[in-house]
């Protein structure tokens, strides 16, 4: 079922019955001001203690700014045990360089639970220069069963002919969120959507661009997260998002995303919304998969088939499978092997699915609700 | 007679099975398929220019081929991006693209199929024009972007128009 809420142009919220998300299972732990000084561009130690009982946790540090990348450089466990070693090459844990702020999501495997206890990480920040950031650590504490519900603030950046008033009875833009819908149930997760106009420059955001590195379009746009609910997801639907001129179909921050912090260069997704017409169902897939990014997931396996996502129950399309030799491994290569999943690297036809192990990540973020 | 016709069918299988991958490469969510990978399946200029032109196809794989026509130019391909740009009554989309691929595929010569377009009624067609232009450079794309400036009424378009002129130069 999908809970729909619809809000006022003016940018005022304005929520029914069904809009209250509790937030009351969010505990926030600010951790202060680290600084790389003469440490060769790492923090150090940025501890964080996850409570008893807590199903999820992220750490977010920044900002350092758009031109600047960092990464998560060491993991360490409460009983001691390096999950991650950014000096190492097969990490099951998963860390990537981000710019302006460095997201540190857990668990993203079952193979590596949840431990209640001070994790320490240790965060590296290119650029040479001198930096401080803030970090803060955001802790789900709830008990987790085989259903969540997760809730999505849309917001409609100049997308032509559609708006957060005429969207609730447009049959393509409803044919997006029941594909969205259908997908995300085979994880057990049902979505409550928001509907808000933004309140910027569309002239700018319509078209949200990248050009070569510079991501400060795209990450301007994340920063004007403001959603009703701590635990929302802000995806920005744009009429199209490029690089360089190419049409990406959707971007996540991250991942993973910053989940419940909003104002941020992390704070949600962009979705390129210019299938709505051509192939409306397209359009929910985008969404469902990069949310799913957002949130933790990653491609089952690449498009080179070499590297793959941490979970143990998604199927592996190893290079082997690219029977043509062009260096991708295609949908049609890759039957049964993962094409079949929302989190597959490409579009592909009908209903995709998600995995048990990929549901068992997605309700231990701190955005889903149990 | 028969051994043709089975040459025949053959041949429309590959191409289908051509068509089909080269979809299926278009269809990346967060990025599109390098020349390399398009090259590597075959001769997909033709293919990539019919999928451009299908109405069929859902709109985001037809701008992605139109940009990948820039890599695989032809006289054809050419001709058909800039009708495309130059229709006033034409989904926006394609015609934004239309003005990288050509801007890509054709640089300092596409100067002049581009420059009109800086004073076309569609707001984002304007910027995606003026970084065109700037991403091929030079002269003629600076005065081109120049000209455009002085009666540039919008904020976002002259944003560009100034990014695009800095590129240029």
């Amino acid at each position: 079922m999908i809970l729909t809420l619809w809000l006022a142009c003016d940018g005022d919220k304005v929520l029914d019955d069904t809009g209250a998300v509790s937030s009351d299972d969010l505990q926030v732990e600010a951790l202060g001001s680290f600084s790389t000084g003469d440490t060769g561009g790492y923090l150090g130690d940025v501890s964080y203690t996850v409570p008893d009982g807590a199903a999820g946790a992220m750490l977010y540090c920044g900002t350092f700014g758009d031109s600047t990348l960092g990464s998560l450089w060491y993991l360490t466990e409460p009983d001691g045990t390096l999950i991650y070693d950014g000096d190492a090459s097969g990490n099951t844990f998963r860390a990537s360089f981000l710019d302006d702020a460095v997201p540190v999501l857990s668990p993203i495997t079952p193979e590596l639970p949840l431990q209640s206890g001070t994790y320490a990480a240790n965060i590296w920040l290119g650029g040479g220069q001198p930096k401080s950031v803030n970090c803060e650590a955001v802790y789900k504490v709830a008990s987790v069963g085989n259903s969540a519900s997760v809730q999505l603030e849309l917001v409609f950046v100049g997308v032509p002919d559609l708006d957060a008033t005429s969207a609730k009875d447009d049959p393509s833009f409803q044919a997006a969120i029941a594909q969205l819908e259908t997908e995300w149930a085979t994880a057990g997760v049902t979505v409550s959507t928001i509907y808000s106009d933004f309140s910027g420059s569309a002239d700018t955001y319509a078209v949200v661009n990248v050009s070569g590195d510079d991501y400060s379009e795209f990450n301007d746009l994340l920063r004007t997260s403001n959603p009703v609910s701590d635990k929302a997801v802000t995806v920005f639907l744009v009429e199209e998002l490029t690089i360089d001129g190419t049409t990406v179909l959707g971007l996540a921050a991250g991942p993973p995303g910053a989940s419940t912090l909003h104002g941020t260069s992390k704070s949600g997704a962009i979705i390129t919304t210019i299938d709505l017409a051509s192939a409306p169902e397209d359009v929910g897939k985008i969404i469902a998969h990069e949310v799913g990014h957002f949130m933790g997931l990653y491609h089952t396996s690449e498009k080179t088939g070499q590297t793959h996502d941490p979970l143990a129950d998604t199927p592996e399309c190893p290079a082997s499978a690219d029977t043509d030799g062009n260096g991708t491994v295609n949908t049609s290569e890759c039957s049964g092997q993962g094409a079949e999943n929302v989190m597959w690297w490409t579009l592909t036809d009908g209903d995709a699915e998600l995995s048990g192990d990929q549901e068992w990540v997605l309700h231990r973020n701190p955005v889903a609700a149990n | 007679m028969k051994t043709f016709w089975m040459f025949m069918a053959l041949g429309t299988a590959l191409a289908g099975d051509l068509r089909s991958e080269v979809l299926d490469q278009l269809g990346s969510y967060e990025g599109s398929a390098s020349a390399e990978q398009l090259g590597a399946l075959g001769d997909v200029g033709p293919v990539l220019l019919d999928i451009a032109q299908d109405e069929a196809v859902a709109s985001s794989r037809r701008g992605r081929a139109i940009t990948a026509l820039a890599d695989f130019p032809s006289d054809e391909a050419r001709t058909w991006l800039g009708s495309t740009l130059g229709d006033a009554t034409g989904a926006s989309y394609l015609r934004r693209k239309a003005a990288y691929a050509l801007a890509g595929g054709w640089g300092p010569q596409a100067v002049d199929q581009l420059a009109p377009a800086l004073a076309d009624a569609d707001t984002q067609l304007r910027i995606a024009t003026a970084e065109a232009l700037g991403g091929i450079g030079g002269e003629a794309a600076a005065a081109a972007l120049d000209a455009r400036v002085a009666t540039e009424d919008n904020d976002a378009v002259q944003q560009e128009l100034q990014k695009a002129l800095e590129a240029a130069r």
